[in-house]
C-alpha cells in the first residue's frame, strides 16, 4: 500500500564524556560494543573508552530504513536509506528538566520536587533554543546549548557520518551548582545542580530526488545517559527487557510459548555470571562457570541445577531488583524442563533494524529503578509506547522532550556513589575491579575507592577518572575482565577527606 | 539506667498475671524502677526496645558474615535449592530492617523528650523482655534456633507450630528460655493508644497492664524534638507506605498516632504479634531453620557457613579469645569502628536540622555520612576480613576463625552531647593507632590497604570538623 520510513534505533543511547572530540559510537549489534570512525570514515571495533585520559563520548548513530507496507498493514524491510539515495534532514530536541520537577512521581519514588522555591520554572530547563537540525555527509558538530538559572550548559551536538547517518553526542559529563558550592544533600535531589544528561525525539525528513520531502512516520528518541563503566558486562534485566514486558502488555508482542535455551536463557546465566567482574567475585562463581550444556539439556538429571540457577537470576540479591513476568515465566519454563534445547542451533539473521533497536537497550539497566540509571521508570510504562521499543511521539502528555531523564538522580553522579553492601547496577557502576589479570581474584580493589559512600561531592570531582571495567587474557590464555585507564592522578591509596568545609559540605 | 528484671523480682505496680498467650509461656516482666507514668514506662521500654534492636543488628551481622559464598544443594522434600547467598541475603535484609528498628526507637525517644539510646545489655539479667543473652554465632542449627524464637508471633500458626516448638527446644540447650522480643511492642503500643479500647491499627493488642487502667501517655507529654528526629532519607529507609517484606523503616513520630504506626510497622516486620505470612522476620528465620536442619540430616552437605568462632573478643571486658596477633588487631579496630557507628548515630539525632554540634563544624549531616562509611565502607569489608583470619595463634585457614567481636566497654556510652563528642574523637585517635600498628607490622595486602586508606579518610574527616 505503501512506504513506511523508520528510524532505527527505536530508541538510541549515547553517553557523556569528557573528551572535547573523542567518542565512538554505542553498541549496534549484540556482539559489538561500538565502533570507531577514523578521519577517513573507517570504522573499527572500539578499544579503549578514554583517550589522554578522558572520557570518550558514546555517540547514538541513527539511520533511516525504507519499509513497504502491505494491505494489511505489515512492513517488510526494503532497505537502509542514506545519503546515497536521499537528502536526509535530521532534527533533534535535547531537553534536561530534572531540576524543573514538579511533582513527586510516584509513591516510593526517590525523586521529588525540586527547586520548589525558584517560581520561573523555564530557567531551570536546560534546551536549545529550538531543535537542532542537520543534513548532509560528515557535517561538522552542531551544538545544543541551554541555560540553567542564566548559566549556559552544553547538552551535546549533532554530527552525521558518510552515510548521512546521524550521530548524537550528548554533554560532557559536567554537573554543577548555581550559585557554585551549593550542598548535595541526597543521592536523588540537589536544588540548584543540574547536568548535562537529556533526551528527545529525533526525528527526520527523507527527500528522494525529485520527489516531494516526506516525514518519517516512525520517528525515534534518544537518551543521552551517564557512562557506562563496564561496558561488556550486562546487566541482568535490560532496558530491552522492560521494553518487551511493556509491548506484551500493550498487546504488541508475545512471549514465545516455549523458551529457547540459546536465545532467553543463556544470554541471562552469561550477564548474571559476568558480574563476578564488578561485584562479589565469589558470589557469582557457580553461575559464572556453570556448564552450559548440561544446562541446555531438558533432562531430569540436570534439573537440579537449572532450578539451581533459576531461583538465583529471579532473586539475585539485587536492591529492588524487579524482573519482567516475561522473564520469570521463561526462567520457570525452563527450570522444569519444558523449553527448546537449542544450544548448538545457528543463529537466525536478525534485521538490521531490529538489531539496532535491541543492542542500544540491551546494554542498558532495567534491574531497578531507584531511580535508575540510563532511563527512568517510565520506561515500564506501556502507554508511553506507540508500538515495540518506539515512544509513542502524540502522546504529549507523557511523551515530551526530557521525560525520560527528568526524574533520575540530579545530578547523576549522587546516586553513582551510593553503592551498598547489596548492589544497584554493577554492569555500568562497577562496585569492584580487578587491577591485575594475572592475580585474580587477588587484585580485586574498590572500583570508587578512595572515595566513600555518599560523597557526593568527591564523585562529581572524580567520577571520570574512574576506570572502566574491560575484557582482557591474562598470562594462562584465561579470558577475564580488569580495570583499564584509571587516572593515576587519582590514586586509590590516597585517603581524601569526605567533607572540605562549608564551601564543600559532607554529601549524603 | 531501667533494667528489666523477673516478675518475681517485682517491686510494686504491676501484676504479674499471665497473658493468655502463647507456647513460650510468657510471664509479665515488669520494670524496676517501677515507673511512675505511662511515658516513664514507655521510655523505659524504649530503651529495652533498642538494645534488642542493637544487639539483634549485631548477632544476625555476625551470622550473615559467616556463610560461604554460592553454596547451593537440592535437597529432598523441599521444592528449590538451598542456597547460601539466599540466607546471606534475608538474614543482611532482616539486619538492616533492625536498624531501621532501632533508627525509629530512637525517634519515638526523642519524641517523648528522652536522650537517644544506642547502649546495648551491659548487665544482663534474667528479664523475659531481652530475648537472649548477647552472643555472637555463626549460622547452625541452634543460632537459627534462638532468632526463631526471639521473633515468634504470639501465636504461632498451626502450620509451624510443630517446628516452632522444635526450635524452642534447640535455643534452650544453647540459651536457655527465649523470650518473645514483640512483647515489648505490644505494650509500647497500648502505652500509645488513646485509651483502653483496642485502636487500629493494631486492633488485637491484649491489654498487658490490666490492672492500671487507662495506662496510656498523656498526649501533651509527646511531640517533642521534632527537628532531631531522624528522616527517612537520611537514613536511606523507607516510609510506611513501603511493604513490609523489603521496606527499611524509618519513621518519625510527631504524635501518638504516628507513634503507634511506628511501633506497628516494627511489628509487621517481625517483632510483634502480627505479620504478613511468608514476609516477617519469623517467617524468614524459621525457613532458613527448617533448610539447615535439613542440611544437617543430608549426608555429604556442604558447609554453608564457616568455621568462626562464636563470640571472638579482643578482652575488652574479660580475657581475648583472639590470640593470633593480626586477628586481634584487627578485630580491635572492627571494635573501634563498632562503637564509631554507634556515636555517629548518636550524634546524628542529637543535633538538630539546623546548626552544628557544640564547638564543632559538624553538621548532623556529617554524623549520619560518617555512619553510613562505617556500616556499608568499613565494618563490612573488616568483617570479610576477619573472618579469613585465624582465631588463635598459630590456628590456620581451617577455623576456628575469628570474626568483628562487636564489642562494647563495660561502662556506658557517653549520652550527652560533649561527652559523645570526646568520645568520637578518642575513637579516631585509637583508629588511628590501630592502622599505624596494621601497616606496619601485618604487611596489609592491597585490599586490606585500600580499606586502611578508607577509614583513614573518614578519620581524617572527623578531625576536621570536630577539632
Amino acid at each position: 500500500m505503501g512506504t513506511v520510513y523508520k528510524i532505527h534505533p527505536a530508541i538510541g543511547i549515547a553517553r557523556v564524556g569528557n573528551h572535547p572530540s573523542a567518542f565512538f559510537v554505542g553498541p549496534e549489534s549484540h556482539d559489538s560494543r561500538g565502533v570507531e570512525i577514523d578521519a577517513s570514515g573507517n570504522e573499527s571495533a572500539v578499544a579503549r573508552y578514554k583517550e589522554d585520559g578522558r572520557i570518550k563520548r558514546q555517540a547514538a548513530r541513527f539511520r533511516v530504513f525504507k519499509f513497504h507496507q502491505d494491505e494489511a498493514g505489515h512492513l517488510e524491510l526494503v532497505d537502509e536509506v542514506t545519503a546515497d539515495d536521499a537528502e536526509i534532514d535530521w532534527r533533534v530536541d535535547l531537553c534536561n528538566r530534572k531540576s524543573a520537577l514538579d511533582h513527586n512521581p510516584a509513591p516510593g519514588h526517590p525523586a521529588e520536587a525540586r527547586n520548589v522555591g525558584i517560581t520561573d520554572r523555564d530557567t531551570l530547563i536546560i534546551r536549545n533554543n529550538g531543535p537542532v537540525t542537520i543534513s548532509g555527509r560528515d557535517t561538522p558538530p552542531k551544538e545544543f546549548n541551554g541555560q540553567f538559572l542564566g548559566k549556559p550548559v552544553y547538552l551535546g551536538e549533532l554530527r552525521t557520518d558518510g552515510k548521512g547517518r546521524l550521530l548524537v553526542l550528548g554533554g560532557r559529563g559536567t554537573s554543577e551548582s548555581v550559585p557554585p558550592a551549593e550542598p548535595l544533600n541526597s543521592f536523588a535531589n540537589n536544588d540548584k545542580w543540574h547536568d548535562d544528561v537529556s533526551d528527545g525525539p529525533v526525528t527526520a525528513v527523507v527527500t528522494l530526488p525529485g520527489q516531494d520531502p516526506v516525514v518519517v512516520h516512525h520517528p525515534s528518541w534518544v537518551i543521552v545517559a551517564p557512562p557506562d563503566f563496564a561496558p561488556a558486562i550486562g546487566a541482568i534485566v535490560t532496558l530491552y527487557d522492560v521494553a518487551f514486558q511493556a509491548a506484551i502488555e500493550k498487546g504488541a508482542l508475545t512471549a514465545e510459548a516455549r523458551p529457547s535455551f540459546r536465545r532467553h536463557i543463556k544470554p541471562l546465566i552469561e550477564r548474571a555470571g559476568s558480574l563476578r567482574w564488578v561485584n562479589d567475585f565469589h558470589r557469582w562463581t557457580s553461575i559464572a562457570t556453570a556448564d552450559m550444556n548440561a544446562l541446555a539439556d531438558t533432562g531430569g538429571a540436570n534439573a537440579s541445577l537449572r532450578q539451581q540457577i533459576a531461583m538465583r537470576l529471579k532473586s539475585p540479591g539485587l536492591d529492588r531488583f524487579n524482573m519482567p513476568s516475561f522473564m520469570k515465566s521463561y526462567l520457570d519454563q525452563w527450570a522444569s524442563g519444558d523449553f527448546v534445547s537449542d544450544l548448538s542451533d545457528a543463529d537466525v539473521p536478525t534485521a538490521v533494524p531490529d538489531q539496532l533497536d535491541r543492542a542500544a537497550l540491551e546494554a542498558c539497566v532495567g534491574n531497578n529503578f531507584y531511580p535508575g540509571i540510563e532511563a527512568s521508570i517510565s520506561l515500564k510504562d506501556k502507554d508511553i509506547y506507540a508500538r515495540p521499543f518506539r515512544l509513542d511521539h502524540t502522546n504529549l502528555g507523557q511523551v515530551f522532550p526530557g521525560c525520560l531523564t527528568q526524574i533520575m538522580a540530579v545530578p547523576w553522579q549522587a546516586d553513582f556513589i551510593e553503592c551498598d553492601d547489596k548492589v544497584w547496577w554493577p554492569s555500568q557502576r562497577p562496585d569492584i575491579a580487578m587491577i591485575d589479570a594475572n592475580d585474580i581474584p587477588g587484585s580485586e580493589a574498590g572500583w570508587a575507592d578512595p572515595l566513600l559512600i555518599m560523597d557526593h561531592q568527591g564523585m562529581v570531582e572524580h567520577a571520570q577518572q574512574l576506570g572502566f571495567v574491560v575484557p582482557a587474557i591474562n598470562n594462562a590464555g584465561e579470558p577475564v575482565f580488569v580495570e583499564q585507564d584509571r587516572d593515576p592522578k587519582f590514586p586509590r591509596d590516597q585517603a581524601i577527606l569526605v567533607a572540605g568545609g562549608e564551601n564543600a559540605p559532607v554529601k549524603g | 539506667m531501667v533494667h528489666a528484671v523477673d516478675a518475681s523480682l517485682a517491686s510494686s505496680k504491676h501484676t504479674s498475671e499471665a497473658l493468655d498467650v502463647d507456647a513460650v509461656a510468657e510471664t509479665v516482666p515488669v520494670l524496676d524502677p517501677a515507673p511512675l507514668s505511662a511515658e516513664e514506662e514507655a521510655v523505659a521500654l524504649l530503651r529495652i526496645a533498642a538494645e534488642v534492636e542493637g544487639a539483634a543488628m549485631a548477632q544476625y551481622l555476625f551470622a550473615a558474615g559467616s556463610l560461604l559464598p554460592d553454596v547451593s544443594l537440592a535437597v529432598a522434600g523441599f521444592d528449590h535449592p538451598i542456597l547460601s547467598n539466599d540466607w546471606y541475603d534475608l538474614i543482611r535484609d532482616i539486619a538492616k530492617q533492625e536498624m531501621g528498628h532501632l533508627i525509629t526507637v530512637q525517634n519515638l525517644l526523642l519524641s517523648l523528650d528522652a536522650a537517644p539510646h544506642l547502649d546495648r545489655e551491659n548487665f544482663p539479667l534474667e528479664s523475659p523482655l531481652y530475648p537472649f543473652p548477647f552472643k555472637l554465632q555463626p549460622v547452625r542449627l541452634e543460632s537459627l534456633a534462638k532468632f526463631v524464637c526471639a521473633e515468634a508471633p504470639r501465636e504461632v500458626p498451626a502450620t509451624d507450630q510443630s517446628d516452632f516448638a522444635e526450635a524452642v527446644e534447640q535455643a534452650k540447650i544453647v540459651v536457655g528460655e527465649v523470650s518473645r522480643a514483640g512483647q515489648v511492642y505490644e505494650r509500647l503500643f497500648w502505652l500509645f493508644q488513646d485509651a483502653d479500647a483496642p485502636q487500629q491499627p493494631w486492633l488485637s493488642v491484649k491489654n498487658p497492664f490490666p490492672s492500671w487502667p487507662n495506662w496510656h501517655v498523656d498526649p501533651a507529654k509527646m511531640a517533642f524534638n521534632q527537628d532531631r528526629q531522624a528522616e527517612t532519607t537520611e537514613w536511606r529507609g523507607s516510609d510506611s507506605g513501603d511493604p513490609p517484606d523489603s521496606a527499611v523503616y524509618v519513621l518519625q513520630v510527631r504524635d501518638k498516632a504516628t507513634a503507634r504506626e511506628a511501633v506497628y510497622k516494627i511489628g509487621l516486620q517481625g517483632e510483634g504479634p502480627v505479620g504478613e505470612p511468608g514476609v516477617t522476620h519469623f517467617d524468614k528465620f524459621l525457613r532458613v531453620y527448617r533448610e539447615q536442619r535439613a542440611l544437617a540430616q543430608h549426608a555429604g552437605a556442604p558447609a554453608f557457613a564457616r568455621n568462626q568462632a562464636d563470640d571472638p573478643s579482643v578482652g575488652l571486658n574479660g580475657p581475648a579469645t583472639i590470640t593470633d596477633p593480626k586477628a586481634l588487631v584487627w578485630a580491635q579496630l572492627a571494635n573501634t569502628r563498632y562503637q564509631m557507628l554507634l556515636m555517629d548515630i548518636a550524634l546524628a539525632i542529637s543535633v538538630g536540622l539546623a546548626g552544628t554540634a557544640p564547638g564543632t563544624t559538624a553538621t548532623r549531616r556529617h554524623f549520619y555520612t560518617w555512619a553510613f562509611s562505617e556500616m556499608v565502607g568499613t565494618i563490612k569489608p573488616l568483617s570479610a576480613e576477619l573472618r579469613q583470619m585465624p582465631l588463635i595463634l598459630g590456628g590456620s585457614a581451617d577455623g576456628p576463625l575469628a570474626g568483628v567481636p562487636y564489642e562494647l566497654p563495660n561502662e556506658h556510652l557517653p549520652s550527652n552531647v560533649t561527652d559523645q563528642l570526646q568520645y568520637l574523637r578518642d575513637r579516631v585517635a585509637e583508629s588511628t593507632n590501630l592502622r599505624a600498628r596494621i601497616a606496619s607490622t601485618f604487611a596489609p595486602t592491597p585490599k586490606q590497604k585500600s580499606l586502611l586508606t578508607q577509614m583513614a579518610g573518614v578519620d581524617a574527616t572527623i578531625v576536621d570538623k570536630l577539632g
